[in-house]
Formats: structure tokens, C-alpha cells, sequence
């Protein structure tokens, strides 16, 4: 089960650019579970002067662990944030490719932005960015 | 809430401790014993030996010891722990039973007291029967003791008591009923803690020798269990370590065991056990990561294990409990001390334990959803003969049954039955919206604003499912401003669903009509049909009419709804309603803007409102207002018209009271500004649309200012930003993006139509009356009524021009200090159409410097607007800038008769004061007279008359004029005095005869005057010729009281030969004059220096002959002798 | 990139057309803004990049240190050369060879077109600092060519 995620922020919102779950009834659930995920992540930003270089990396790690999923962010310096939601019990996915999985995310998400059409904000409805990120959640699943 | 059979036992959270019991205390009757014991269970600080007290009767019966098993070898197991063991050794087994006794080592019957103390050893001993309990006495005494071995009587009979009583010396203790009794009680207390220590290490040797009999194939229970046990004892010996290790292994053997559908519970019921126990411990040992993994690794290891299908929600009431209680314990941590952090706080907990409460719940209403004609089984199969169950997570009706299939299918049915109907009586909303609420306390200790959100949605969905409709509310209503202002659409639009069936459910027609309203506008993520089923609502609604029952509603609720919905639909009044937009994203959004920053009082105001419909039905409005800030206004920006009742639905879009979805609608208004707001800002202060009508309901949406609602600002930002090019909309359509609102604008005056003319000649001259000659001309079509002018120095400018500036318009004579800086409001009269008028004015600057000056004309006008007419006064300002310089400068100085420059003068010698005018104005200036007024210390030598009368000075040029004068005694020998003053009158050069002269006063410098005792001046022709006699007389005069003797000599001279005494000294008398004649002789012709005369006073030896020399002339014009007559180089 | 002078031949054709199309009285502030307006779109493009696989940063400092470092270089083929801040949101960096300004003589006499050269750097640079969540305003100066100085003015949200 996926989710992937992209959150926009020009401060103080945090209102999605894209959202992509595996369709199911639950989707609201998910919805909800990434929105409470911006606690952490917005708590990681803050805190990031006091945090070692190496601790610096875009990618946040494992976010908060619930029975059901994994919760998973990534934040890029233009303080956009990605999020993937895995299921708990997918545990053939270790952290490195979580984090190859966002880099593939952000380099498509630089793409998007460098598009001239698109506006900055505006919710992505790029196709090249569907695509990959359609490949990716078949790949890992 | 009473204790679920989920909860754990209190026995088990409990912190154990050694249980010592105290018996021969009357603590009810007798003071010294109710002392003592209060002195042991008081306010026992932690610092105490962890003991737990009791007081028993002497002859209080203990739990009976059951013979100890000899073989184990036939023994089966019945369950894993029995209930009430863990009780029975926190209160019902001492580890030590204490025997007071009142006996003092002198007391008179000693014997027979001995003797009685042993018969009460005896009894609690008879009672302890079997267990390793050990008694202890305790002598209550009157005395102080003495120290240990003077007291030979004490000891003699100490050792014969514990001889009769068959107690060891380290049982005996002796207590002193004296001040220091607190004192004495801890350190029995020690003691006591010792003999507990010993009598729980010696349990734990018991259990665990027992091991050696027990077998893996039927003793596995036991296992788990005496593990348990040892544990247990351990934490009563208050070993915590030795416990934490037992219960680990307690922990993995319990999961050892074979589970099936039968044991399960019993399994997980020890499992929860034996994990809080584990936690609980690593807590206590702040290793709150060791807690966190074992709560993990329990809830990984039980989460799978369900058990019986048909009691599903067993296993999650079970599994919830697990993470409320962890989180209890978690939170208690905290409480003592323990540090969280924003991702492992208990309210994740609290949070899960909630969400398997949630879930139980579901399964509870699949699995409990019986016909209403089954009927509770009779025997009631979970009733037990004792009321409680032998052991822990076992069946009632089958205690003690081991083996994988049930005994007896029939009863386990009715057991099933019984449990699923007593399931169905639990309050699980109640439950959950616990777990929820201390889940909200911890996200929000933890900065989680949106798990906290979250949570209380989940909170207000389960009061709606409880059917608290109005708690439900409340709470949705409270967060969902959080997700509008985060933009979760998906998020608000769910919340709103829930919302709005509560209000619906209510019958709160008001919040029905604000979140339907919500609902179907651009901020809901519904679709389409969704939409459109809300807004046929919302129309009923607003035609007062009983909406439709919202989706998947509960029927009985429904029924109740639409009877409070047709009462509601039935009464009158109260049926209007106001919605303030700027909180929500309603379906119609307003845009009011000016259509300019200002406007001036002769032209209409004009004003445009945009509205714009995202619902998917066009929709009517009744009345559309426009509040201004000056309300007289509002009568003009309204447009009404009277709601055709049914038609509301009706596309027509021609109407003008029609939006229709996905268009921009402009209205436009206008209006005639009166003329009082000339300066004011007008400001829309809201817009309001009515929708229904006033005789059915009605609605006002009301948008503060020029419109805009919670969403419309970003959507602005990002509109602005977007690069999308506009495409091209047909005339008369409005691209709603394009639009921008302008919620305020001035009014201001009318444009004036005359014209201001200044004339003038700058510089001004500092202090003239400065002549400024104003031309108004009126290019107005009609006459100009009530002109005025004020004019003078622009306010606002340094306060000491004000002071320095004068103005007036009467030319005739200079204005002084009392004239004002400004002239206000000087009447003109009228102006007819091109007529022209001018004024003059004159403005005296005293200081110099450069100033602003302003001239402003206001008139009143009739005028036409729009058909109206109003009367508004217009102005016009000019300023300019006038520099003021001073006409000329005056420089002053004294000179001797021979023009050489003084620096003080000598009493009674003239000389001279010569002032030089230099002009610095620009414009030629009219010296008309000059006047020297002198102080008292100075006086002319002739009548001194002005030369430089009627002089023109051009740029540049300057006038002299010199005065002799002379200085009367004065005082002392030298003083300063002051010369006096010099006054100029002049004008410009251009002005006309009739305009009154400056007068510039001079003020003269201060000189030094000295009085000299010898004056010299000589008396020779105005010049000599070659080789002609030219005689001299050089006068000297005494002027002192004294005789005076003076040395006088002629030094040679190339130029010259003369006759008279050439070196001579002379005797003058005081206030006389000696003579001497010399007759000199020229040689050369040209300028040339006389002889020098050396004088020389002996009395007073400083004045120098340099001194007197200044008063003789040095140099004479000789003339060449003439060869051809001396009348023409006379000419010459 | 393709090659430096590419860059700096299209940024000259770039304020050539949109001086063109600006006529009037206003038109120098009107063709100001309309650069500064085109930098912040580049500077929110190119910073997206360049932030790709860089660590997040500690504060605006490093920040301010990125613009100036590899910002600066990619975009200029140089670094800043000298940063100045007051500590309360002022920057001032210093480029003693800009090169959007070296190819005009070094006199007085092309200072007045000397905004004109720099608005869009402006804007690049507030486009990049906005889109690193640092919203500022960016005003620019030159007194000898072809330095000058960017002051960066942070605004607090």
C-alpha cells in the first residue's frame, strides 16, 4: 500500500500539490495520516540549526511509526515536502531505496517546476510526473 | 466507569511490597497503640523501607497453607495463575507478624505476663501453620532503657522470654514509649524489612525448587507460572533487577506455550500481564527505550493472535487496553520525571488504543447484531459459584479445562451467546472518545497541532455516531478552520460532511444553511451529484421548506429530524439568518471595487460588484446591498427585486438576480458624493446577498469589506503569479481572476477652473515690503461666488519664519511684528466668467533666507451632476519659493586724518568714521538718506551731513561716506565706548514714490579711547616746490596737569635741508602749546618724506615718538621748479 | 550551460526589448519591474535546481552563504566577493566584477542604464530566496563600474 505525496509551503500552509494513493476505501485515512505527518516534519524543519551537518540531509527519515504504516518525509530546501506512506508490513523496502525513491520524486518535482506553464503552487498535473511516479509505486509494491 | 474485565487488576499494577502484619495494637481504644501505629503508616516519606502494614487481632487467621505437593508426577496443571494469588501475598501472607505487648523489665508480675506473651506467639504461630512466616515480638515500655548490658535484669529476663516464647534474640525488640518514638519505629522498621528480605528470598527458593520436578510436556503452565512467581517475590523483596529478568523469561515462556482457540485468552491475558510488569519495571529503571521495544515486541507477537472468530472483539478490547495502559504507564513516567518527544509521547498510545476501540466496536456491531428474540442464556454461563474465576483469562464456564476442543459445544455456544450480548451493552463511543480525549491532551503537550485536529475529528465523528449531535459539532466546528486555513480540501469537505448531517439531524437550520453553502462551492471536493443533491437542499431550505434526509443517517434519527425540521418549517419569525463569508469558502464569491482611487465631487462615485456562482444550479438572490461607510450612500448601491417564488430554480439567464455557475456577474452602482465628504474616504464596510426571500427565509451572506473569504487571498497570490495566458473573453464577460478589489476611495474637490498668476521681482530684499501682485482669472462658465484668498507663508514651515514673515496688503506703511504671517480667507468678492482680478500684496521678511509662499484661491460654484445640483467650493493652489537677501552691506571703520586705519583714538584728536554701502541686490536700490546718530561719547567735529543722499547703487557698486569726529575726555586714561548708529533709508530703485522707505539701522562698532599727554600737529603748506622755502609749524601741547619736558630733534634728510633747531629740549607748562617753526628746503622733486621729528618725553617714557608721529604728516608733493611759470604745473 | 556569453548576449537582447516595449514616462521603473519580475520566475526555477543535492540549511546565513557561493558561480562564473550583514535581516553582497555590467565603459557615462543591468539579478536573487522560504526585498547599486553591491533586505512573516 502507497501513498506518495507532495506538499507545498508558502508558510503558514501546507495544502497539498499532489496526492496519489493505491485506491481504497481508506484514501481519507491516508489523507489524514499525511496531514498529521507535517507535525514531525514541520518539528524537523525547525530544528534543523541545531542539528549536525550530516543530520541536514533532505531526506527526514522515518517519521512516525503507526501499527499500520510508515510515514516517510523528505523536504526539499524550497521547503517543499514529500511524504510516502507504506504499509507496516512491506518490509522488503529499507531505507536506502525510501530515500532513492525521493530523490526520484524531487529530481521529476525540479522538472515541474523548471516547466514554464506551470506557476509555482499550483496543484502538479504534469503527466511526465504521474508517470514516474506510477512506476515507482508499481516497482516497489 | 466501573472495571471492565479488560482492565488490569489492581493487584498487578500495584508497586509490591513487603507485607509485614502488626497484631496486639488496640488502636481504636488505646492512645499509646494508636501512636505507635500512626507513627508506622504516617506520612511514610520515600526515604522509608517499602513496607506495607497491617494491623491484625492477635488471633486473626491466616490463609491456610495447602500441604506441599511431595510429587509432581500427576499433577496437570489447570491454568497458569490463579486470581487471587498475587492478593494473597501483597495482603493476606505476612512476611512477618509482629506480636506488641506491653512489658516493662521491672514489671511486677512479671511470670504470668511471660507466659502470656508466649501463649500469643503460640496462637499466631498455630495460624501460620506451614508457611515460613517468622513472628517477632515487640515490648511496649514505659521506661527508657538503659544502654545494653548495664541493665543486668533486662537482659537476664530478655533471654527468658525468648526462651519461653522460642523466639531468637533477633526477634525481640524492645520499644520505648518516649518522646523519640518516630525515631525508635524506623529503626524496628529496618529490622522488620530484614525479616521480610530473608522470608521472600526463601519463597524464591522454594518455587524455584521446584523446578526440578516439573516436566515440559504437562507442567509447561507451570513454568510461566513459577517464574511469575519468582518475580513477584523478587519485586516484594524489592529486587528489581532479579524480577525484571524472571518476568523476561516468564515473558518468552508464556509464548512457548501451545495457543489455540480455547487457551488463547488465557495466553494473552498472562502475555498483557507479565508485558506491564516488563514495562513497567524498565520505566521504573529509566530505560524507557527497553519498555518501548518489549511493548512492541508484545503487541508484534499478539497481535496476530485473534482467537475465536465469533469474539473478535475480545481481541481488540484486549489489544486496546494493551496500549492504554502502556500509555498510562508511559504518561506516569513522564509524570516522574521522564522526557518525551514529539514522535514517542503516550498519545500514539492513547491514540492506537482508541483506534482498536474503534474497531472493536465495528466488530461488535457485525458480530452482536443478534434478532431482538434471542435472549440472554439461562444459567448465565459466565456466572461462576464464587463470583470470580479460579484463574486468570479463563472461561466461566469451562475453569480449568486445558485441552484444544471445549468440553461440551452446547455451553461454549451459550457462552459465545453471553459474552456477545453483554458486548452489545458496552458504551463504546464512551470508550473511545476517552482514548481520544487523552490522546488530544498528549499531542497537544507534544507542538502536534495536527494529530490533535485530527483526533478531534475522530472525537466529534464518534459523539455523531453516539448521537451527541451537539458535541459532535462543537468540535468539528472548532477544527475545521485548521484544515480551511491549511487548504486540505479533501480534509474540510469530509468534516463537512459529517457537519452538516449533524446540523441537519438537529434541525440548526443556520448551520445546515453554512456548511451546505460550503458544501457545494469551490472548496469541496464532492462530486458533482453530490453537489447538486446539497444545493437542491439548500434551496429547500431557503424556500422554507423541509430539506431531504442526508445520506446514511441513522433512520430513527432521521425521523426525529424531519419532525423537528417541519416544526422549524412552521414557525414564524427568526427565519433570518446573516453569514459572515470571510471565516468560510462559500459558493458565491464577491468582488467590490471603485472604480478609481478617487473621484471628484462633480462626477458620480461609481462602484462595481462582481459575483460569481461555483455551485453546480444557477441560483436566485433576492436583494444584493452595498454598506458604505457613510451610510446615506447605501440607498444607492442595492439591487432588489421581488423573489418570484418557484422560479428559483429557473436558468434564466437573462435575469438579472441570476448567477449562474462558472460566469462573472457585474453590477454596476453610482451615485452623487455629497459635498460635506469632500477630503473623506468612502469605504465599503460589507456587501450583502440575500438569498430566499424575506416572507419565507432568508439568508445574508455578508462579506466584510469589498469581498473575499477564507480561500480568495491565496487564490489572488497565485492568479497573479500565474504565467497562464488570459484568454480573450467576450465583451461584457469578465475574466474573475482579472479582478481586483478596491474597497475604499476619496472624494475630492471639484477640479477649479480659474487660473492663479503670481508677479513678482525675487529676491527679496531683507526687510523691504516685498510687492507680490496676484491675477486671478476665472475660466469658469458661470460666475465664481465667494472668492477668497489666503495668502502668506505656507504653513508648516520653520517655526521662526512665522516669527520673521509679516504680511498685509496696506502698502503705505512697513508692516511691523504685529502683522501675521499669513493672511486667511481675504474676500475677493465674485468673479464673473473671464473676468480677472488682482491683488497686491507686500511681505516684509526680516531674516534672510529662502521661504515658501502660498496662495490659495476657493470659490464656491453651482454645478450639475447626474441631474442633481450641488453648490461645491473648488480651490486652487500656487506656492513658490522667495529667497530673501540683504540689499547691501555696510562696512564701518575709523580712520585717522590721515586715513590710516585705527584701532582706538586719542582723546580730543579727530578722526574720521567712513562707511562703505555695498549693494547686493540684484535690483538697483535708492539710497534716499543717510543719518548718523552718535552716543554721547562722540562728537562731530562740523554739522555732519549725509553724502551718499539720493545715491542709485547698481549690483556691485558701492557708496562710501565719512564723517570727522572726535572724542570728548574720557575717564581712567582709555575706555571703551560705544560710537552709536548709522542709519540708511532706502527702497528699490522700481518702486513707486508712494511706498514707504526701509530704514536699515547700523549698528556702529565700540572703539577704545585713549587720553594722550602729548599731542603733536604740524602746520605746512598743501605743497612745496624745488629749492623753495617751505616752512612748518609743529604745535606741541602739554595736555596734562604737569610740566613736561620734552626732547625734540630733527633727523637729516636726503631730500631736504632746513633751518630751525635741529636738536633741542624744552620745558611746556601744563594745558599750553610750544611752537616750533622749521623752514625746509627742498632738494627733489616728486613725494617726498619730511624730515622725521623725534619726540621724546622724559615723564612719560612710553609714549613713544612713533605715537606722535601718526598725528604729523609724513610726505609733502614737491613741485619742480618751474621753468616755463608755475601756471601750468599748477594745472598739471 | 552553453556558453557564458550566450547568457549575457540574451540578458542585453532581454532588456533591449523590454525597454522597447515600455514607452512613456514610467517606462524606466515599468522596465525595471517587468526584469525584476522575470528574475524571481528564473531564480525560483534555478534554485529548485541547484538545491537538488545540497543539505537542508542551518538558517538564513547559510542561506545568504549558498547565493553567494554556488549560486553566484553557476549563474556568474565567480563568487561574491565580499558579504556584509547588521545581524537584523541586511545583507550586502559585494561583486567587484559583475558581469552583467563589465562589458559597459567603466565611466560615468552608462550609470543612469546601470538599474536597467541589474534588475533582473535582483529578481533572480529574491526569486531564490523566496523559493528557499526567505522572503526579502533586493535592491542594487553601483557606484564605480562595474562593481556593485545587492542589499538584501529580509522580511520577517
Amino acid at each position: 500500500m502507497y501513498v506518495i505525496i507532495c506538499m507545498h509551503c508558502f508558510c503558514p500552509q501546507n495544502y497539498p500539490l499532489y496526492i496519489r494513493s493505491v485506491p481504497s476505501q481508506s484514501e481519507l485515512k491516508f489523507h489524514y495520516t499525511v496531514h498529521t505527518s507535517l507535525d514531525v516534519v514541520e518539528e524537523k524543519i525547525s530544528t534543523v540549526g541545531k542539528a549536525m551537518a550530516e543530520q541536514r540531509e533532505l531526506y527526514l527519515g522515518l517519521l512516525y511509526p503507526t501499527e499500520d504504516y510508515k510515514v516517510y518525509g523528505y523536504v526539499t530546501n524550497s521547503k517543499v515536502k514529500f511524504v510516502i506512506v507504506v504499509d507496516s508490513s512491506n518490509t522488503s523496502l529499507r531505507d536506502n531505496e525510501i530515500r532513492s525513491m525521493f530523490r526520484k520524486l524531487h529530481n521529476s518535482f525540479t522538472d515541474v517546476m523548471c516547466n514554464p506553464f506551470y506557476n509555482p503552487g499550483d496543484p502538479i498535473q504534469s503527466k511526465a510526473f504521474d508517470s514516474m511516479v506510477s512506476a515507482m509505486m508499481v516497482q516497489s509494491s | 466507569m466501573s472495571p471492565t474485565q479488560w482492565d488490569l487488576p489492581p493487584e498487578l499494577c500495584c508497586r509490591p511490597m513487603a507485607f509485614v502484619a502488626l497484631t496486639g495494637l488496640d488502636v481504636v481504644y488505646n492512645a499509646v497503640h494508636r501512636a505507635i501505629w500512626d507513627a508506622f503508616c504516617a506520612n511514610r516519606r520515600a526515604d522509608r523501607v517499602p513496607i506495607s502494614f497491617k494491623v491484625l487481632p492477635g488471633d486473626h487467621e491466616y490463609p491456610k497453607c495447602r500441604t506441599k505437593r511431595t510429587s509432581y508426577e500427576w499433577y496437570i496443571p489447570k491454568g497458569i495463575l490463579k486470581t487471587g494469588w498475587m492478593n494473597k501475598h501483597l495482603n493476606l501472607v505476612p512476611s512477618l507478624v509482629v506480636l506488641f505487648y506491653e512489658l516493662d523489665w521491672d514489671d511486677a508480675q512479671w511470670k504470668e505476663k511471660q507466659s502470656e506473651c508466649a501463649t500469643k506467639v503460640e496462637i499466631v504461630r498455630t495460624s501460620l501453620q506451614g508457611r515460613n512466616t517468622k513472628v517477632a515480638v515487640v515490648l511496649i515500655q514505659k521506661k527508657t532503657p538503659l544502654p545494653p548490658g548495664e541493665d543486668v535484669v533486662a537482659s537476664e529476663r530478655a533471654a527468658a522470654l525468648c526462651n519461653a516464647c522460642d523466639l531468637s534474640g533477633k526477634s525481640l525488640f524492645v520499644l520505648p514509649h518516649t518522646d523519640h518514638l518516630v525515631g525508635y519505629i524506623i529503626r524496628l522498621e529496618n529490622a522488620f524489612y530484614e525479616h521480610a528480605q530473608t522470608y521472600y528470598y526463601n519463597e524464591i527458593r522454594r518455587v524455584k525448587s521446584h523446578k526440578e520436578f516439573l516436566n515440559k510436556t504437562t507442567h509447561q503452565l507451570l513454568f510461566v507460572r513459577h517464574q511469575f512467581k519468582t518475580g513477584f517475590f523478587s519485586e516484594l523483596k524489592q529486587d528489581t533487577q532479579n524480577a525484571l529478568k524472571h518476568y523476561r523469561t516468564a515473558y518468552s515462556l508464556v509464548h512457548e506455550l501451545r495457543a489455540h482457540e480455547t487457551n488463547m485468552l488465557e495466553i494473552k491475558t498472562l502475555a498483557g500481564f507479565i508485558n506491564y510488569k516488563i514495562c513497567r519495571l524498565c520505566f521504573q529503571h529509566n530505560t524507557p527505550l527497553d519498555a518501548i521495544a518489549q511493548f512492541r515486541k508484545h503487541i508484534d507477537l499478539c497481535k496476530k493472535k485473534i482467537g475465536s472468530a465469533e469474539l473478535a472483539f475480545e481481541h481488540t478490547a484486549w489489544m486496546s487496553k494493551q496500549f492504554q495502559s502502556f500509555g498510562d504507564l508511559f504518561d506516569e513516567a513522564i509524570k516522574l520525571g521522564l522526557t518525551a518527544i514529539q514522535t514517542q509521547n503516550p498519545g500514539f498510545y492513547y491514540q492506537q488504543a482508541a483506534c482498536y476501540a474503534q474497531e472493536r466496536k465495528q466488530q461488535a456491531n457485525q458480530l452482536c447484531s443478534h434478532e431482538p428474540n434471542v435472549s440472554y442464556p439461562t444459567p448465565d454461563p459466565v456466572e461462576t459459584a464464587s463470583g470470580a474465576l479460579d484463574f486468570y483469562g479463563q472461561r466461566a464456564w469451562r475453569q480449568g479445562h486445558q485441552s484444544i476442543d471445549p468440553p461440551d459445544p452446547e455451553k461454549e455456544k451459550q457462552g459465545i451467546l453471553a459474552l456477545q450480548l453483554k458486548e452489545k451493552d458496552v458504551p463504546h463511543s464512551e470508550l473511545i472518545i476517552a482514548l481520544l480525549s487523552n490522546a488530544v491532551a498528549q499531542f497537544k503537550k507534544y507542538k502536534c497541532p495536527r494529530m490533535k485536529s485530527h483526533l478531534m475529528v475522530q472525537m466529534g465523528e464518534e459523539y455523531y455516531h453516539a448521537k451527541d449531535y451537539t458535541k459532535a459539532l462543537k468540535l468539528l466546528d472548532y477544527v475545521m478552520c485548521d484544515y480551511r486555513t491549511e487548504r486540505w480540501w479533501s480534509l474540510l469537505t469530509s468534516i463537512l460532511c459529517t457537519a452538516l448531517k449533524c446540523s441537519y439531524l438537529m434541525g440548526q437550520v443556520k448551520d445546515y444553511i453554512t456548511y451546505s453553502m460550503e458544501l457545494v462551492g469551490r472548496a469541496s471536493t464532492l462530486r458533482e451529484d453530490q453537489k447538486s443533491r446539497i444545493e437542491k437542499n439548500l434551496i429547500r431550505v431557503l424556500m422554507n421548506e423541509v430539506p431531504e434526509a442526508e445520506l446514511d443517517c441513522d433512520p430513527g434519527s432521521v425521523k426525529a429530524a424531519q419532525v423537528l425540521w417541519t416544526d422549524r418549517v412552521s414557525l414564524g419569525g427568526s427565519n433570518e439568518f446573516t453569514v459572515e463569508v470571510q471565516d468560510y469558502v462559500p459558493f458565491i464569491q464577491c468582488k467590490a471595487k471603485f472604480l478609481s482611487p478617487s473621484f471628484h465631487v462633480d462626477e458620480p462615485v461609481q462602484l462595481h460588484v462582481y459575483l460569481r456562482a461555483d455551485c453546480p444550479h444557477p441560483v436566485r438572490f433576492a436583494k444584493l446591498c452595498v454598506s458604505l461607510s457613510n451610510q446615506e450612500y447605501n440607498q444607492y448601491c442595492l439591487v432588489e427585486e421581488a423573489c418570484k417564488g418557484k422560479d428559483i430554480l429557473e436558468a434564466s439567464s437573462q435575469g438579472n438576480m441570476c448567477l449562474v455557475p462558472g460566469k462573472t456577474r457585474k453590477y454596476c452602482f453610482k451615485f452623487v458624493a455629497r459635498t460635506e465628504d469632500v477630503g473623506r474616504k468612502i469605504e465599503i464596510t460589507s456587501v450583502d446577498l440575500m438569498l430566499g426571500s424575506e416572507n419565507g427565509r432568508c439568508v445574508y451572506l455578508n462579506w466584510r469589506g469589498g469581498g473575499g473569504d477564507a480561500a480568495s487571498a491565496q487564490e489572488a497570490l497565485q492568479a497573479s503569479r500565474s504565467f497562464k495566458r488570459r484568454t480573450r473573453l467576450p465583451e461584457q464577460q469578465v475574466d474573475w481572476d482579472a479582478v481586483s478589489i478596491q474597497s475604499s476611495t476619496m472624494v475630492i474637490s471639484r477640479v477649479p477652473r480659474i487660473t492663479v498668476q503670481l508677479q513678482h521681482e525675487p529676491p527679496a530684499l531683507s526687510n523691504e515690503m516685498y510687492c507680490i501682485t496676484v491675477t486671478v482669472q476665472s475660466e469658469e462658465d458661470t460666475v465664481a461666488k465667494d472668492v477668497t484668498l489666503t495668502a502668506g507663508l505656507k504653513p508648516g514651515q520653520d517655526a521662526n519664519l512665522t516669527q520673521t514673515t509679516h504680511v498685509t496688503l496696506n502698502s503705505s506703511e512697513v508692516c511691523d511684528d504685529a502683522h501675521p504671517a499669513l493672511l486667511t480667507d481675504i474676500a475677493v468678492g465674485d468673479l464673473q466668467p473671464g473676468q480677472k482680478i488682482e491683488k497686491k500684496l507686500y511681505i516684509r521678511c526680516v531674516s534672510t533666507g529662502s521661504r515658501i509662499f502660498l496662495f490659495h484661491v476657493s470659490y464656491a460654484m453651482s454645478t450639475t451632476v447626474e441631474g442633481k445640483d450641488i453648490t461645491c467650493r473648488c480651490h486652487k493652489d500656487e506656492t513658490v519659493t522667495i529667497e530673501t537677501v540683504i540689499p547691501f552691506e555696510v562696512a564701518v571703520k575709523f580712520v585717522s586724518t590721515k586715513f590710516e586705519h585705527l584701532d582706538r583714538v586719542y582723546v580730543d584728536v579727530p578722526f574720521l568714521l567712513m562707511m562703505d554701502i555695498l549693494s547686493a541686490s540684484p535690483w538697483p536700490v535708492h539710497l534716499v538718506s543717510s543719518e548718523l546718530q552718535l552716543a554721547s561719547s562722540m562728537a562731530a567735529v562740523d554739522q555732519p551731513q549725509s553724502q551718499v543722499e539720493g545715491v542709485v547703487l547698481q549690483t556691485g557698486e558701492c557708496a562710501s561716506e565719512c564723517f570727522s569726529l572726535k572724542c570728548p575726555p574720557v575717564q581712567n586714561g582709555t575706555s571703551t565706548v560705544a560710537a552709536g548708529q548709522y542709519l540708511i533709508s532706502w527702497k528699490r530703485k522700481s518702486v513707486s514714490a508712494e511706498t514707504p522707505v526701509v530704514k536699515t539701522t547700523v549698528i556702529l562698532p565700540h572703539i577704545i579711547v585713549e587720553t594722550i599727554p602729548l599731542y603733536v600737529h604740524a602746520e605746512l603748506p598743501s605743497f612745496g616746490r624745488v629749492r623753495e622755502s617751505l616752512p612748518v609749524w609743529y604745535h606741541i601741547e602739554n595736555r596734562t596737569g604737569v610740566v613736561q619736558d620734552v626732547d625734540i630733534s630733527v633727523e637729516p634728510s636726503d631730500a631736504f635741508m632746513f633751518s630751525g633747531l635741529k636738536q633741542v629740549r624744552m620745558r611746556i607748562l601744563p594745558g599750553t602749546e610750544q611752537e616750533m617753526v622749521y623752514n625746509f628746503y627742498p632738494l627733489m622733486a616728486g613725494y617726498q618724506n619730511l624730515p622725521l621729528l623725534n619726540i621724546n618725553l622724559l615723564r612719560f617714557p612710553n609714549v613713544s615718538s612713533q605715537l606722535l608721529r601718526r598725528f604729523l604728516p609724513t610726505r609733502i608733493f614737491i613741485k619742480p621748479q618751474g621753468r616755463n611759470g608755475d601756471a601750468s604745473i599748477e594745472a598739471a | 550551460m552553453a556558453d557564458e556569453a550566450l547568457f549575457q548576449f540574451l540578458h542585453n537582447e532581454v532588456i533591449q526589448y523590454v525597454n522597447s516595449a515600455e514607452s512613456g514616462d514610467t517606462e524606466n521603473g515599468r522596465c525595471v519591474s517587468k526584469l525584476e519580475n522575470m528574475g524571481f520566475r528564473v531564480g525560483q526555477g534555478l534554485v529548485e535546481r541547484f538545491t537538488k543535492d545540497t543539505a537542508r540549511f542551518k538558517d538564513e546565513l547559510d542561506v545568504m552563504k549558498f547565493i553567494c557561493k554556488d549560486f553566484w558561480t553557476c549563474v556568474f562564473k565567480k563568487q561574491i566577493d565580499n558579504l556584509r550583514t547588521n545581524h537584523q535581516g541586511i545583507y550586502v553582497l559585494q561583486d567587484n566584477k559583475f558581469r552583467l555590467l563589465n562589458q559597459l565603459s567603466a565611466g560615468k557615462q552608462y550609470l543612469d542604464h546601470a538599474p536597467k543591468y541589474l534588475a533582473f539579478t535582483c529578481g533572480l536573487v529574491r526569486g531564490g530566496l523566496s523559493n528557499l522560504g526567505v522572503k526579502s526585498i533586493v535592491t542594487a547599486e553601483v557606484s564605480v563600474m562595474p562593481a556593485c553591491k545587492f542589499q538584501v533586505m529580509i522580511q520577517k512573516m
